[in-house]
């Protein structure tokens, strides 16, 4: 696949055609479709010209590592820009705005050297980058609130402590640094990503920017915090791996329960954040179970909100909305209850009570949605086009073909077999 | 006092600069004083090239921002940020008598965990001691931070500190990560340095 190269006279031709479309179409779409054309150039670029390779047996600290192509980094990216072009169809004039869409589109660049790269500090950059990118555009949109203070500093902390993890791992495979400061350093940089307790200051924020300008955390933070995680789990020696899949599964868990309540509790304006943020937690404990059941868990919650996320991000009342939160609140058989039960067939050789502390999560996110199938049926309808709707109703819908055939959608997205 | 153990104090010296400096000026005197001190603390085992490394990118930075004052265009805080109104905060303790309290507590844990690190075959508990402070000091003042350009010194502190101990371990071969994992968050520091704080002290 390495000679796989893209010509540069294709790439240019296409960048003009691009531009001037962009500017005979006005609007909005001057500035989304040659950033989005750049972006999925820039991505399009990576993954040709990088071979599609078994992740690294472990990662680089003291290098800078290569780059090699995972088929699910593959799967994220492409994944993560379609996901993207989904937010701007059903969002329509209402939906993100240029720069948020801009945002989106150029997030995708850090997003996919924190895929693809196999170096500890190019790692620990590009996630710096990412993070950075979406506090500086919540910063410009509402000010410098203290919850958008609070993700300046969750970025800053995660970069941190990823370096400090990158510093201290030459050490720590040779056994002459405490294990578990690497793995404390670790879990700190992979639930900060993920947004998981204590690190969920993006909630906060979230809220404050609108739906619509929160969905590059959905989109990008959450898939690559859950491939990165998994990767670290995959190749960290032994002794700081098994402390990284404790504080992970310790953490998740605590977030789900915390967030899942506050979504039952809290108003509708701020439910699917809140549910985003328990399945965040889910999603950390499924990777700390550090098997393929809990992976394949995770990516089949990823694509459910990559699908029912853009239609919730919507104003209330339509019936797409409605669809996506059936689809998302964990009855079967549609995609957020197949992710949800792997997690418990993963956590169920672990332990009993992990067990019933997923199932009573779970139960609290059951809950949350039907208050927002409520809240759903009693809004007015809204006022917003047939063909946003359609798209968003196939979109939901897509959300229960997902739980039929998990395993062929999380091939064709991910590669990857449950 | 052996040259090591000077070269580990002046790396513990210039973290505790970092830790105490504050305003416009405190930006640039950190950036210098971490360059110096601890491209010193890493040439312990590189020798001269890893203090070049992280000396240089200390000194570049510094002069950058030191000229960000006179040169607008160096300062991409505003453009980046927008325009961001400064609320004014009554406080119990003075930013730098809370950062030095701090300070102490991070002081007692470097010491203590300095001396179960190892790094390559250097002896460590000094020069180990000075990264892990350095790297504290940076935690200290994003939690402290009163705006972006603290953020940013923050995260030079902790990228300073983890690249002179990476170049520690392994110096012949962690020059182009340290150079990175440092000079990115003094590219940050040299964008964010002049722009508004969240908040005054007062």
């Amino acid at each position: 696949m390495g000679d796989r190269n893209l010509s540069p006279a294709v790439g240019i031709a296409v960048g003009a055609a691009a531009i001037v479309l962009a500017w005979w179409l006005g609007g909005r779409w001057r500035w989304v479709l040659p950033l989005g054309v750049v972006a999925v150039g820039v991505v399009a670029a990576l993954v040709l010209r990088v071979p599609i390779a078994p992740a690294p047996a472990r990662m680089a600290s003291s290098g800078l590592g290569t780059l090699a192509a995972s088929r699910m980094a593959v799967g994220v990216l492409l994944g993560g820009l379609g996901a993207m072009t989904l937010e701007l169809l059903v969002g329509g004039d209402t939906g993100p705005g240029s720069a948020a869409v801009a945002l989106g589109l150029l997030a995708a660049v850090p997003a996919g050297m924190a895929l693809l790269t196999t170096g500890m500090v190019p790692l620990a950059l590009s996630v710096g980058l990412l993070l950075a990118m979406i506090w500086v555009r919540w910063q410009r949109v509402a000010g410098p609130q203290l919850p958008i203070r609070s993700l300046a500093r969750q970025g800053v902390l995660v970069l941190a402590s990823l370096l400090a993890a990158a510093a201290l791992m030459p050490s720590a495979r040779l056994g002459s640094a405490p294990t578990v400061l690497e793995a404390i350093l670790l879990a700190g940089g992979v639930t900060g990503l993920l947004g998981v307790l204590p690190f969920s200051a993006w909630v906060g924020a979230a809220i404050r920017v609108g739906r619509s300008e929160a969905s590059p955390w959905r989109i990008w933070a959450i898939p690559v915090g859950v491939l990165v995680g998994a990767r670290l789990v995959a190749t960290s020696p032994p002794g700081v791996a098994l402390p990284l899949q404790e504080l992970l599964l310790a953490l998740g868990v605590a977030s789900a329960l915390f967030w899942g309540l506050r979504a039952v509790l809290g108003p509708s304006a701020t439910r699917y954040s809140r549910v985003l943020a328990a399945d965040s937690g889910l999603v950390c404990a499924a990777v700390g179970l550090g098997s393929a059941e809990g992976l394949t868990a995770a990516l089949l919650l990823i694509l459910a909100h990559w699908l029912g996320g853009a239609v919730l991000g919507e104003e209330s009342g339509t019936r797409s909305q409605l669809l996506a939160w059936i689809g998302l609140s964990g009855i079967p058989p549609f995609g957020g209850f197949a992710g949800r039960i792997l997690i418990v067939i993963a956590a169920a050789p672990v332990s009993f009570t992990l067990v019933w502390l997923l199932l009573l999560g779970m139960g609290l996110q059951l809950a949350a949605a039907a208050s927002g199938m409520r809240s759903t049926l009693s809004s007015t309808s809204s006022t917003g086009s047939w063909r946003r709707e359609l798209i968003g109703l196939v979109a939901a819908a897509a959300i229960l073909v997902l739980g039929l055939v998990p395993g062929q959608a999380l091939q064709a997205v991910m590669g990857l077999h449950p | 006092m052996s040259p090591a153990s000077a070269l580990a104090a002046a790396g513990f010296i210039a973290a505790a600069v970092a830790l105490l400096a504050v305003g416009p000026t405190g930006m640039w005197i950190s950036a210098l004083a971490l360059g110096l001190g601890l491209g010193g603390v890493a040439a312990l085992a590189g020798g001269a090239p890893s203090f070049l490394v992280l000396g240089s990118v200390g000194a570049s930075a510094a002069l950058l921002v030191a000229a960000g004052s006179r040169v607008p265009g160096l300062s991409a805080g505003r453009w980046l940020l927008g325009n961001s109104p400064v609320v004014g905060r009554e406080r119990v303790f003075d930013i730098r008598s809370l950062r030095l309290l701090l300070g102490l507590g991070g002081l007692l844990a470097a010491r203590l965990l300095s001396g179960h690190l190892g790094a390559g075959t250097v002896s460590t508990q000094g020069p180990a001691f000075a990264c892990l402070f350095a790297w504290e000091v940076g935690a200290i003042r994003v939690g402290t931070g009163r705006g972006p350009a603290d953020l940013a010194v923050g995260a030079l502190c902790a990228g300073m500190g983890s690249a002179a101990f990476l170049l520690l371990s392994s110096s012949g071969t962690a020059v182009g990560p340290a150079l990175l994992a440092a000079g990115l968050p003094a590219l940050a520091l040299v964008l964010l340095a002049r722009s508004a704080p969240w908040e005054t002290g007062t």
